[in-house]
Protein backbone atom coordinates (compact mmCIF):
# COMPACT_ATOMS: atom_id res chain seq x y z
CA UNK A 1 0.00 0.00 0.00
CA UNK A 2 1.95 3.09 -1.24
CA UNK A 3 2.44 5.93 1.60
CA UNK A 4 0.94 9.15 1.36
CA UNK A 5 3.59 11.75 3.10
CA UNK A 6 2.15 14.96 3.92
CA UNK A 7 6.11 16.15 4.72
CA UNK A 8 6.97 17.45 0.34
CA UNK A 9 3.27 19.23 0.03
CA UNK A 10 3.68 21.09 2.96
CA UNK A 11 6.84 22.04 2.59
CA UNK A 12 6.60 22.88 -1.16
CA UNK A 13 3.37 25.01 -0.02
CA UNK A 14 5.74 26.91 2.94
CA UNK A 15 7.75 27.74 0.08
CA UNK A 16 4.89 28.88 -1.93
CA UNK A 17 3.05 30.63 -0.30
CA UNK A 18 5.41 32.52 2.65
CA UNK A 19 7.65 34.67 -0.47
CA UNK A 20 4.44 35.95 -1.80
CA UNK A 21 4.02 37.84 2.22
CA UNK A 22 7.69 38.57 1.73
CA UNK A 23 7.73 35.99 4.63
CA UNK A 24 11.55 34.43 4.79
CA UNK A 25 11.18 31.41 6.02
CA UNK A 26 13.20 27.99 6.33
CA UNK A 27 12.44 24.17 6.28
CA UNK A 28 15.11 22.66 8.84
CA UNK A 29 13.83 19.18 9.58
CA UNK A 30 11.61 16.22 10.05
CA UNK A 31 11.01 14.40 13.45
CA UNK A 32 8.90 11.32 14.30
CA UNK A 33 6.94 13.14 17.20
CA UNK A 34 5.11 10.97 20.04
CA UNK A 35 1.09 11.23 20.40
CA UNK A 36 1.29 14.12 23.03
CA UNK A 37 2.11 17.51 21.73
CA UNK A 38 2.63 20.65 23.51
CA UNK A 39 1.08 23.42 22.66
CA UNK A 40 2.54 26.96 21.34
CA UNK A 41 0.44 29.91 22.09
CA UNK A 42 -1.41 29.79 18.68
CA UNK A 43 -2.41 26.25 17.40
CA UNK A 44 -4.13 25.82 14.14
CA UNK A 45 -6.08 21.98 13.58
CA UNK A 46 -7.15 20.93 10.93
CA UNK A 47 -9.02 17.65 10.51
CA UNK A 48 -7.91 15.48 7.38
CA UNK A 49 -10.83 12.86 5.90
CA UNK A 50 -11.55 10.71 2.58
CA UNK A 51 -8.48 10.18 0.52
CA UNK A 52 -6.76 10.37 3.87
CA UNK A 53 -7.28 9.77 6.94
CA UNK A 54 -5.85 12.23 9.85
CA UNK A 55 -5.16 15.94 11.58
CA UNK A 56 -2.57 18.82 10.57
CA UNK A 57 -1.35 20.53 13.66
CA UNK A 58 0.26 24.28 12.98
CA UNK A 59 1.88 25.48 16.24
CA UNK A 60 2.86 28.91 16.38
CA UNK A 61 4.87 31.23 19.11
CA UNK A 62 3.63 34.63 19.48
CA UNK A 63 6.66 36.42 18.06
CA UNK A 64 5.91 34.44 14.79
CA UNK A 65 2.25 34.85 14.57
CA UNK A 66 2.94 38.48 14.85
CA UNK A 67 5.33 38.23 12.04
CA UNK A 68 2.52 36.79 9.65
CA UNK A 69 -0.47 38.68 10.91
CA UNK A 70 1.69 41.79 10.34
CA UNK A 71 2.52 40.46 6.56
CA UNK A 72 -0.96 39.48 5.95
CA UNK A 73 -1.69 43.65 6.81
CA UNK A 74 0.36 44.78 3.88
CA UNK A 75 3.39 45.49 6.77
CA UNK A 76 1.30 47.19 9.26
CA UNK A 77 2.99 47.24 12.74
CA UNK A 78 0.82 44.75 14.81
CA UNK A 79 2.16 44.59 18.92
CA UNK A 80 -1.02 42.10 20.03
CA UNK A 81 -3.14 39.88 18.39
CA UNK A 82 -7.10 40.90 18.75
CA UNK A 83 -9.72 39.02 16.88
CA UNK A 84 -8.82 41.07 13.52
CA UNK A 85 -5.16 39.39 13.59
CA UNK A 86 -6.67 35.55 15.13
CA UNK A 87 -8.87 35.65 11.56
CA UNK A 88 -5.66 36.78 9.60
CA UNK A 89 -3.76 34.26 11.19
CA UNK A 90 -6.36 31.90 10.51
CA UNK A 91 -6.53 32.57 6.77
CA UNK A 92 -3.24 32.69 6.17
CA UNK A 93 -2.93 28.83 7.48
CA UNK A 94 -5.97 27.84 5.25
CA UNK A 95 -3.84 29.51 2.18
CA UNK A 96 -1.06 26.89 3.42
CA UNK A 97 -3.78 24.18 3.99
CA UNK A 98 -5.28 24.56 0.63
CA UNK A 99 -2.46 24.56 -1.62
CA UNK A 100 -1.39 21.76 0.73
CA UNK A 101 -4.15 19.56 -0.93
CA UNK A 102 -3.80 20.66 -4.24
CA UNK A 103 -0.21 19.96 -4.14
CA UNK A 104 -0.86 16.75 -3.04
CA UNK A 105 -3.81 15.86 -5.09
CA UNK A 106 -1.25 15.05 -8.12
CA UNK A 107 -1.64 11.90 -5.61
CA UNK A 108 -4.65 11.40 -4.27
CA UNK A 109 -7.77 13.82 -3.36
CA UNK A 110 -7.97 14.77 0.33
CA UNK A 111 -10.97 16.73 1.98
CA UNK A 112 -10.11 19.00 4.91
CA UNK A 113 -12.37 20.57 7.70
CA UNK A 114 -12.26 23.90 8.01
CA UNK A 115 -9.57 24.83 10.55
CA UNK A 116 -9.87 25.74 14.36
CA UNK A 117 -7.81 28.47 16.12
CA UNK A 118 -6.59 27.57 19.51
CA UNK A 119 -5.06 30.21 21.80
CA UNK A 120 -2.91 29.19 24.86
CA UNK A 121 -0.43 26.86 25.77
CA UNK A 122 -1.47 23.36 26.36
CA UNK A 123 -1.12 19.60 24.99
CA UNK A 124 -2.45 18.23 22.24
CA UNK A 125 -2.75 14.40 21.79
CA UNK A 126 -3.51 12.73 19.09
CA UNK A 127 -4.12 8.85 17.91
CA UNK A 128 -1.41 6.75 19.93
CA UNK A 129 -1.81 4.00 16.96
CA UNK A 130 -0.31 6.21 14.19
CA UNK A 131 2.68 8.18 13.44
CA UNK A 132 3.21 11.24 13.79
CA UNK A 133 5.72 13.51 12.62
CA UNK A 134 6.48 17.15 13.13
CA UNK A 135 8.20 19.61 10.60
CA UNK A 136 10.55 22.43 12.28
CA UNK A 137 10.72 25.74 10.94
CA UNK A 138 12.79 29.22 11.07
CA UNK A 139 10.86 32.50 10.50
CA UNK A 140 13.99 34.85 10.43
CA UNK A 141 14.21 34.63 14.01
CA UNK A 142 11.81 33.01 15.09
CA UNK A 143 10.19 29.52 14.56
CA UNK A 144 7.29 27.36 14.26
CA UNK A 145 6.42 23.72 13.12
CA UNK A 146 3.68 21.69 11.82
CA UNK A 147 2.86 18.25 13.05
CA UNK A 148 0.77 15.59 11.02
CA UNK A 149 -0.63 12.28 11.13
CA UNK A 150 -2.10 10.80 8.82
CA UNK A 151 -3.27 7.05 7.63
CA UNK A 152 -5.27 6.01 4.52
CA UNK A 153 -8.95 6.10 4.92
CA UNK B 1 -12.17 -30.22 30.11
CA UNK B 2 -14.56 -28.08 27.90
CA UNK B 3 -13.10 -26.17 25.60
CA UNK B 4 -13.41 -22.15 25.40
CA UNK B 5 -14.62 -20.25 22.18
CA UNK B 6 -11.23 -18.03 21.30
CA UNK B 7 -12.26 -14.42 20.53
CA UNK B 8 -10.44 -11.82 18.76
CA UNK B 9 -11.02 -8.16 18.96
CA UNK B 10 -9.96 -5.86 17.06
CA UNK B 11 -10.66 -2.07 17.86
CA UNK B 12 -8.42 0.81 18.11
CA UNK B 13 -10.26 1.64 21.30
CA UNK B 14 -9.14 0.26 24.69
CA UNK B 15 -12.67 0.94 25.88
CA UNK B 16 -13.77 -1.07 23.37
CA UNK B 17 -11.96 -3.43 24.21
CA UNK B 18 -12.33 -3.71 27.98
CA UNK B 19 -16.00 -3.31 27.94
CA UNK B 20 -16.35 -6.21 25.29
CA UNK B 21 -13.65 -8.42 27.29
CA UNK B 22 -16.09 -7.91 30.56
CA UNK B 23 -19.17 -8.62 28.74
CA UNK B 24 -17.69 -11.86 27.38
CA UNK B 25 -16.10 -12.81 30.59
CA UNK B 26 -17.65 -16.51 31.04
CA UNK B 27 -15.77 -19.60 31.56
CA UNK B 28 -16.88 -20.66 27.26
CA UNK B 29 -14.51 -17.55 26.02
CA UNK B 30 -11.23 -17.00 25.65
CA UNK B 31 -10.40 -13.18 24.81
CA UNK B 32 -7.35 -12.94 23.05
CA UNK B 33 -5.35 -9.85 23.13
CA UNK B 34 -6.49 -6.44 21.49
CA UNK B 35 -5.63 -5.91 17.75
CA UNK B 36 -5.40 -2.05 17.43
CA UNK B 37 -5.74 -2.15 13.64
CA UNK B 38 -6.99 -4.05 10.85
CA UNK B 39 -3.88 -5.12 9.94
CA UNK B 40 -2.46 -6.42 13.48
CA UNK B 41 -5.76 -8.05 13.21
CA UNK B 42 -5.79 -9.86 9.98
CA UNK B 43 -2.01 -11.21 11.42
CA UNK B 44 -3.46 -12.22 14.46
CA UNK B 45 -5.93 -14.00 13.64
CA UNK B 46 -3.65 -16.08 11.19
CA UNK B 47 -1.96 -16.60 14.26
CA UNK B 48 -4.56 -17.97 16.48
CA UNK B 49 -7.32 -18.94 14.25
CA UNK B 50 -10.15 -17.39 16.82
CA UNK B 51 -13.82 -18.81 16.52
CA UNK B 52 -14.95 -15.37 16.51
CA UNK B 53 -13.48 -12.17 15.49
CA UNK B 54 -15.52 -8.64 16.91
CA UNK B 55 -14.20 -6.40 14.16
CA UNK B 56 -14.56 -2.26 14.53
CA UNK B 57 -15.36 -0.48 10.47
CA UNK B 58 -13.14 2.81 11.45
CA UNK B 59 -9.54 1.78 12.19
CA UNK B 60 -5.96 3.22 11.45
CA UNK B 61 -3.60 1.23 9.38
CA UNK B 62 -5.97 -0.91 7.81
CA UNK B 63 -10.19 -0.13 8.09
CA UNK B 64 -12.74 -3.25 9.20
CA UNK B 65 -13.59 -3.62 5.74
CA UNK B 66 -10.83 -4.61 4.39
CA UNK B 67 -9.46 -6.24 7.38
CA UNK B 68 -12.88 -8.64 7.07
CA UNK B 69 -11.94 -8.99 2.89
CA UNK B 70 -9.03 -10.08 3.70
CA UNK B 71 -9.35 -12.56 6.70
CA UNK B 72 -12.78 -13.92 4.08
CA UNK B 73 -10.31 -14.75 1.25
CA UNK B 74 -8.43 -16.93 3.58
CA UNK B 75 -10.35 -18.42 6.20
CA UNK B 76 -14.00 -18.02 4.25
CA UNK B 77 -15.40 -20.14 7.16
CA UNK B 78 -13.94 -17.31 9.35
CA UNK B 79 -17.31 -15.57 11.83
CA UNK B 80 -17.16 -11.75 12.04
CA UNK B 81 -19.45 -9.82 14.12
CA UNK B 82 -18.83 -5.78 13.24
CA UNK B 83 -19.08 -3.36 16.12
CA UNK B 84 -19.04 0.21 14.99
CA UNK B 85 -20.47 3.84 15.85
CA UNK B 86 -20.78 3.94 11.94
CA UNK B 87 -23.82 2.76 10.95
CA UNK B 88 -24.28 3.88 7.28
CA UNK B 89 -26.13 1.28 5.11
CA UNK B 90 -23.69 1.15 2.42
CA UNK B 91 -21.36 0.51 4.93
CA UNK B 92 -23.19 -2.39 6.46
CA UNK B 93 -24.63 -3.44 3.36
CA UNK B 94 -20.55 -4.30 2.26
CA UNK B 95 -19.76 -5.79 5.26
CA UNK B 96 -22.64 -8.08 4.41
CA UNK B 97 -22.14 -8.85 0.74
CA UNK B 98 -18.32 -9.74 1.96
CA UNK B 99 -19.70 -12.46 4.31
CA UNK B 100 -20.12 -10.82 7.81
CA UNK B 101 -22.09 -12.78 10.22
CA UNK B 102 -23.60 -9.35 12.15
CA UNK B 103 -23.11 -5.46 12.86
CA UNK B 104 -23.82 -3.90 15.97
CA UNK B 105 -23.91 -0.65 16.64
CA UNK B 106 -21.69 1.38 19.68
CA UNK B 107 -22.10 1.72 22.93
CA UNK B 108 -22.08 -1.96 23.05
CA UNK B 109 -25.06 -3.14 24.31
CA UNK B 110 -24.11 -6.67 27.04
CA UNK B 111 -27.55 -8.17 26.09
CA UNK B 112 -27.29 -7.36 22.65
CA UNK B 113 -23.53 -8.34 22.54
CA UNK B 114 -24.19 -11.58 24.26
CA UNK B 115 -27.27 -12.79 22.10
CA UNK B 116 -25.51 -12.24 19.04
CA UNK B 117 -22.21 -13.73 19.57
CA UNK B 118 -24.58 -16.75 20.87
CA UNK B 119 -26.07 -16.88 17.86
CA UNK B 120 -23.24 -16.47 15.81
CA UNK B 121 -21.34 -19.06 17.51
CA UNK B 122 -24.52 -21.64 17.66
CA UNK B 123 -24.00 -21.84 21.22
CA UNK B 124 -27.47 -22.57 22.62
CA UNK B 125 -26.98 -23.25 26.68
CA UNK B 126 -25.23 -19.94 27.83
CA UNK B 127 -24.29 -19.15 31.33
CA UNK B 128 -22.99 -16.26 31.51
CA UNK B 129 -22.53 -13.62 34.01
CA UNK B 130 -23.83 -10.26 32.75
CA UNK B 131 -21.79 -7.52 34.03
CA UNK B 132 -23.92 -4.84 33.67
CA UNK C 1 -27.38 31.78 5.84
CA UNK C 2 -30.04 30.39 3.16
CA UNK C 3 -33.48 29.02 5.03
CA UNK C 4 -32.74 25.98 3.13
CA UNK C 5 -29.04 25.91 4.99
CA UNK C 6 -30.74 26.27 8.11
CA UNK C 7 -32.88 23.99 8.44
CA UNK C 8 -30.13 21.63 7.12
CA UNK C 9 -27.75 22.77 9.99
CA UNK C 10 -30.71 22.40 12.48
CA UNK C 11 -31.83 18.84 11.23
CA UNK C 12 -28.17 18.12 11.64
CA UNK C 13 -27.44 19.71 15.07
CA UNK C 14 -30.76 17.99 16.15
CA UNK C 15 -28.93 14.69 15.23
CA UNK C 16 -25.77 15.61 17.12
CA UNK C 17 -28.01 16.25 19.95
CA UNK C 18 -30.07 12.86 19.92
CA UNK C 19 -26.31 11.14 19.59
CA UNK C 20 -25.19 12.77 22.43
CA UNK C 21 -28.55 11.83 24.47
CA UNK C 22 -28.64 8.18 23.57
CA UNK C 23 -24.86 7.62 23.78
CA UNK C 24 -24.45 9.15 27.28
CA UNK C 25 -27.36 6.90 28.45
CA UNK C 26 -26.29 3.95 27.27
CA UNK C 27 -22.49 4.78 28.78
CA UNK C 28 -23.24 5.96 32.41
CA UNK C 29 -27.31 5.48 32.65
CA UNK C 30 -27.88 8.81 33.48
CA UNK C 31 -30.18 11.45 31.64
CA UNK C 32 -28.40 15.04 31.40
CA UNK C 33 -30.11 17.72 31.29
CA UNK C 34 -29.75 20.23 28.43
CA UNK C 35 -29.97 24.05 28.11
CA UNK C 36 -29.31 25.96 24.47
CA UNK C 37 -26.23 28.17 25.79
CA UNK C 38 -26.72 30.75 22.81
CA UNK C 39 -23.49 32.74 24.34
CA UNK C 40 -21.28 32.21 21.75
CA UNK C 41 -18.04 33.35 22.76
CA UNK C 42 -15.09 31.38 22.60
CA UNK C 43 -14.79 28.12 24.27
CA UNK C 44 -12.74 28.32 27.54
CA UNK C 45 -12.50 27.43 31.36
CA UNK C 46 -12.80 23.68 30.35
CA UNK C 47 -10.06 21.54 31.02
CA UNK C 48 -10.61 18.93 28.35
CA UNK C 49 -11.69 19.42 25.18
CA UNK C 50 -12.12 16.87 21.90
CA UNK C 51 -12.53 18.04 18.62
CA UNK C 52 -13.80 16.21 15.37
CA UNK C 53 -13.71 17.36 12.39
CA UNK C 54 -16.59 17.08 10.01
CA UNK C 55 -16.28 17.01 6.10
CA UNK C 56 -18.92 16.58 3.10
CA UNK C 57 -21.87 18.12 2.39
CA UNK C 58 -21.44 20.81 5.19
CA UNK C 59 -18.14 20.94 6.75
CA UNK C 60 -17.30 22.33 9.97
CA UNK C 61 -16.81 20.11 13.54
CA UNK C 62 -17.35 18.74 16.86
CA UNK C 63 -15.95 19.80 20.14
CA UNK C 64 -17.03 18.36 23.47
CA UNK C 65 -15.35 20.32 26.20
CA UNK C 66 -15.95 19.85 30.42
CA UNK C 67 -13.14 20.43 33.03
CA UNK C 68 -11.10 17.28 34.76
CA UNK C 69 -13.09 16.54 37.45
CA UNK C 70 -16.18 15.82 35.31
CA UNK C 71 -13.73 13.84 32.35
CA UNK C 72 -12.58 11.39 35.33
CA UNK C 73 -16.38 11.03 36.72
CA UNK C 74 -17.61 9.99 33.08
CA UNK C 75 -14.84 8.24 32.34
CA UNK C 76 -14.83 6.25 35.70
CA UNK C 77 -18.74 5.33 35.07
CA UNK C 78 -18.23 4.62 31.05
CA UNK C 79 -15.55 1.68 32.98
CA UNK C 80 -18.71 0.39 35.14
CA UNK C 81 -17.47 2.73 38.02
CA UNK C 82 -13.97 1.18 38.39
CA UNK C 83 -10.41 2.95 37.68
CA UNK C 84 -8.84 2.94 34.55
CA UNK C 85 -5.64 1.21 33.52
CA UNK C 86 -4.07 4.38 34.23
CA UNK C 87 -4.76 7.90 33.92
CA UNK C 88 -3.22 8.09 30.31
CA UNK C 89 -6.41 5.81 28.90
CA UNK C 90 -8.56 8.66 30.50
CA UNK C 91 -8.30 11.34 27.31
CA UNK C 92 -9.09 8.39 25.66
CA UNK C 93 -11.68 7.02 26.38
CA UNK C 94 -13.18 10.98 26.30
CA UNK C 95 -12.50 10.88 22.88
CA UNK C 96 -14.11 7.54 22.38
CA UNK C 97 -17.55 9.09 23.76
CA UNK C 98 -17.19 11.97 21.27
CA UNK C 99 -16.35 9.04 18.54
CA UNK C 100 -19.23 7.80 19.27
CA UNK C 101 -21.58 10.50 18.81
CA UNK C 102 -20.09 11.49 16.02
CA UNK C 103 -20.45 8.00 14.47
CA UNK C 104 -24.28 7.80 15.56
CA UNK C 105 -25.24 11.29 14.43
CA UNK C 106 -23.58 10.88 10.82
CA UNK C 107 -25.15 7.65 10.56
CA UNK C 108 -28.33 8.85 11.42
CA UNK C 109 -27.88 12.00 8.70
CA UNK C 110 -26.31 9.83 5.73
CA UNK C 111 -29.05 7.01 6.07
CA UNK C 112 -32.03 10.22 6.16
CA UNK C 113 -31.18 12.61 4.13
CA UNK C 114 -30.66 12.44 0.43
CA UNK C 115 -27.81 14.06 -1.57
CA UNK C 116 -26.05 14.27 2.11
CA UNK C 117 -22.77 12.86 3.00
CA UNK C 118 -20.35 13.35 5.89
CA UNK C 119 -17.31 12.54 6.85
CA UNK C 120 -15.12 12.79 10.18
CA UNK C 121 -11.33 13.37 10.51
CA UNK C 122 -10.23 11.50 13.45
CA UNK C 123 -10.10 12.90 17.52
CA UNK C 124 -7.98 15.55 18.92
CA UNK C 125 -7.70 15.38 22.70
CA UNK C 126 -6.72 19.18 24.21
CA UNK C 127 -6.26 19.84 27.49
CA UNK C 128 -4.89 22.67 29.43
CA UNK C 129 -5.36 25.23 32.22
CA UNK C 130 -5.60 28.39 30.08
CA UNK C 131 -6.67 27.58 26.28
CA UNK C 132 -9.30 29.11 24.53
CA UNK C 133 -10.96 27.48 20.89
CA UNK C 134 -11.71 30.05 19.12
CA UNK C 135 -15.17 30.02 17.22
CA UNK C 136 -15.58 33.26 14.85
CA UNK C 137 -12.96 32.89 12.58
CA UNK C 138 -14.72 30.28 9.97
CA UNK C 139 -18.10 31.71 9.84
CA UNK C 140 -19.00 28.64 10.73
CA UNK C 141 -23.04 28.36 11.86
CA UNK C 142 -22.99 26.88 15.57
CA UNK C 143 -25.18 25.58 18.16
CA UNK C 144 -23.59 25.03 22.02
CA UNK C 145 -25.29 22.69 24.37
CA UNK C 146 -24.55 22.54 27.77
CA UNK C 147 -25.42 19.07 29.59
CA UNK C 148 -25.91 18.86 33.49
CA UNK C 149 -26.06 15.81 35.37
CA UNK C 150 -24.34 14.70 38.62
CA UNK C 151 -21.14 13.85 37.26
CA UNK C 152 -20.55 17.33 36.08
CA UNK C 153 -21.25 19.94 32.92
CA UNK C 154 -20.48 18.72 29.53
CA UNK C 155 -20.49 21.34 26.31
CA UNK C 156 -21.82 20.04 22.89
CA UNK C 157 -20.72 22.69 20.44
CA UNK C 158 -21.42 21.54 16.66
CA UNK C 159 -20.22 24.58 14.12
CA UNK C 160 -21.26 23.98 10.43
CA UNK C 161 -20.92 25.35 7.21
CA UNK C 162 -21.99 25.07 3.39
CA UNK C 163 -19.13 22.69 2.26
CA UNK C 164 -16.33 23.19 -0.24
Amino acid sequence: MAEHSLKDPLIQACNDLFPQFGLTHKFMCELKESSLNSLEKYTILVGLTVGLSGNIVVSIPEKTALKIISAMMFGAEVKEIDEMGQSALCEFTNMLMGSTLTILSADINVDMAPPTLIVGEGKIVLSRHVESKKLFFKLDDSKFNIAYQTTTA
Amino acid sequence: METKFKILIIDDSRFIYKTLENILKDDAFEILEQAQNGQIGVDLFEKYQPDLVLLDVIMPVKNGIEAAREILQKSPAAKIIMISSMGDNDIIEEAKILGVKSFLLKPPNAIEVLNCVKDVLEINNLNCQMQK
Amino acid sequence: MPNAEITLFKNITNSFKTAFEETSLELINEKLNCIDLCDQKNDDGNNVSILIGITGSLSGRLLLSANYTTVNNFVKKMNSGMPLESEDETGFYFAEFANMICGKALSSVNNTTDNLKLWLSPPVLLTGEDIAIVNHTQKLHSEKLQYSGTLGDIILNIGLKKGE
